[in-house]
């Protein structure tokens, strides 16, 4: 990967990762506000959870020793 | 089966801790590299075992599940974005390992010491964090002594869980360093994992008819634990104070942030982050539908903190799962405690002792292991105290551990950031974490941990743009990090 690809692969993981804690925030208190249902708040957190995850090891992923 | 099975259960666990810890020392050079850090020579599972083990403690099955217990599932949310906190070490993982070969840090504090060429940033970094860690390492020996007695209705004094806590701590961080405590820490981890996992299957299924009926029974009687700020407690700015510091974690506690230099590999760091990621997952998880059980079966109790080993003694856990559930939790407890004496010994050593080069490493590690008995001694202390939820005071231990995020942001991406810049922003952010913290107040609503964030950011920025970088240190430091990176293809 050159410099440009790096920088803009950084940017990118940097912007989305912000977006998807904001959302851990946003919808359980805002959308999900009054929803007594373990569909609801339970279920977006661990599927918040699932997607940090994934986007964590997706960016150790490039790695190379 | 009776419960001499389980005695029997409580001495192999200490017989195998102490065999394991005693093996890892096979082979072990003495020098300070070695004792502090493995030799930097740790491979991929063992630190992901060990990583898991160090960051969880006794606070999740007991204070997440109280936390659950009382507030509902506001506790999920907190503690799942604390684990996606873990996607900084994707970032910052590699550049502490990194700059920790070159040039041969043995703690965080060190490596900013030298970054901003300023001794007494690594000594106020490493004083703050002494200062707030003993109260987290002492929440943990708490949490052995509540649950001993708590489990055998008050007649275990809380005080002997507490010595027999810190003696098994005390053991294996002193038999054969880092080692011994990533060793024994492998071991702990899959007893935390596999007992809490069994007895929650146990609860679920023998209790509570299954996790369907689990869930109904949550929605219809107690319908607002499944919403936020549902019974209360997790309104949105007790929320934010209690997550802030908390997403910090990986890179602000200095016991888990030193363990980014211990992988042997790249590769093995990889296999750390991805193996620390689904425990934690499990565990938080499990933690949580934990003290959602303890609503149902237990509900009405006044100290949340008492759900789990109120649970545990309670008719609906056999006494042989009672006492197994005990060891799991105390494996829990004592992995956090012997990382968390080891890294304050090294913290003392490295960073407050500054005349150290004028020591062999020989009597660089007579002093940690004296340190360690003396910071064991004060943790119990302090644990004796028995202070008010445990929950509460381990967060904001985190909140006070947090005055160092800016200056570690500083330090890899700023060229423009200053000692004079760190130094404010570290003493600033912790008179203001123990005020806000000591006198309860919480201006706007707010709590300590985002004054403490925002007055530690500020400060930061505001004094590094007023006086003079090291421009030499921060051209040579991350002149050689960008190169690395980019060969290594990291973010």
């Amino acid at each position: 990967m050159d410099k440009k690809q790096l920088k803009k692969k950084r940017i990118f993981w940097v912007l989305w990762l912000v977006a998807l804690i904001l959302s851990a925030y946003f919808v359980p208190f805002v959308l999900l506000r009054d929803v007594n249902q373990i569909e609801a708040s339970f279920l977006f957190w661990t599927i918040f959870a699932v997607l940090a995850i994934i986007s964590t090891i997706k960016i150790t992923s490039y790695w190379s020793e | 089966m009776n419960t001499f099975y389980v005695y029997l259960a409580v001495i192999i666990y200490v017989l195998l801790g102490f065999y394991i810890a005693y093996k890892s020392k096979q082979g072990m050079k003495q020098g300070v590299i070695e004792y502090f850090l493995d030799n930097r020579s740790t491979g991929g599972l063992v630190s992901a075992l060990s990583y898991s083990a160090t960051t969880y403690s006794a606070f999740m099955m007991i204070g997440l599940a109280g936390f659950t217990y009382s507030g509902g599932v506001g506790a999920l949310g907190f503690e799942l974005i604390y684990l996606a906190g873990l996607s900084l070490v994707a970032f910052f993982g590699p550049r502490f390992w990194l700059v920790g070969k070159k040039y041969g840090y043995v703690t965080p504090y060190e490596m900013l010491g030298d970054r901003f060429e300023n001794k007494w940033v690594s000594i106020f970094s490493a004083t703050s964090a002494c200062i707030f860690l003993i109260p987290y390492l002492s929440v943990q020996l708490m949490g052995i002594g509540y649950l001993m007695n708590g489990l055998s209705g008050g007649e275990i004094p809380f005080l002997v869980g507490v010595l027999i806590a810190s003696l098994l701590a005390i053991s294996w961080a002193i038999i054969a360093g880092m080692r011994s405590v990533t060793w024994t820490d492998s071991l702990q981890s899959l007893i935390m994992i596999v007992v809490s996992v069994v007895i929650l299957f146990y609860i679920v299924y023998n209790q509570l008819g299954g996790f369907l009926a689990f869930f109904k029974s949550l929605e219809t009687e107690h319908a607002t634990f499944l919403s936020v700020p549902g019974p209360g407690f997790f309104n949105f700015q007790a929320f934010l104070g209690l997550t802030l510091p908390w997403f910090f974690f990986s890179i602000s506690n200095p016991q888990v942030s030193q363990r980014l230099f211990i992988p042997n590999s790249l590769k093995a760091m990889k296999t750390m982050i991805k193996g620390f990621l689904i425990f934690g997952l499990v565990y938080t998880l499990v933690s949580v539908l934990w003290g959602f059980g303890a609503k149902i079966l237990i509900p009405g109790l006044e100290q949340a903190d008492l759900a789990t080993p109120a649970l545990l003694g309670s008719v609906h856990v056999p006494v042989i799962l009672g006492l197994i559930a005990m060891i799991g939790i105390t494996a829990a407890a004592i992995s956090t405690v012997d990382s968390i004496m080891l890294t304050l010994s090294s913290l003392i050593v490295r960073d407050l002792m500054q005349s150290r080069d004028e020591y062999s490493d020989k009597k660089q590690l007579k002093i940690g292991k004296i340190v360690i008995f003396i910071i064991a001694f004060i943790g119990i202390i302090f644990a004796s105290q028995q202070l008010d939820l445990i929950a509460t005071l381990s967060v904001a231990s985190s909140v006070g551990l947090m005055v160092v995020v800016p200056t570690i942001f500083g330090a890899f991406f700023w060229k423009r950031a200053t000692a004079a810049g760190s130094l404010t922003s570290v003493i600033l952010g912790s008179f203001t974490a123990l005020y806000l913290q000591f006198s309860g107040i919480k201006p706007l609503g707010f709590w300590p941990g985002v004054w403490t964030l925002i007055i530690s950011v500020i400060s930061f920025i505001v004094i590094s743009i007023f006086t003079e970088p090291p421009r030499k240190k921060a051209k040579e430091f991350m002149g050689y990090l960008n190169k690395e990176l980019e060969d290594k293809n990291i973010l």
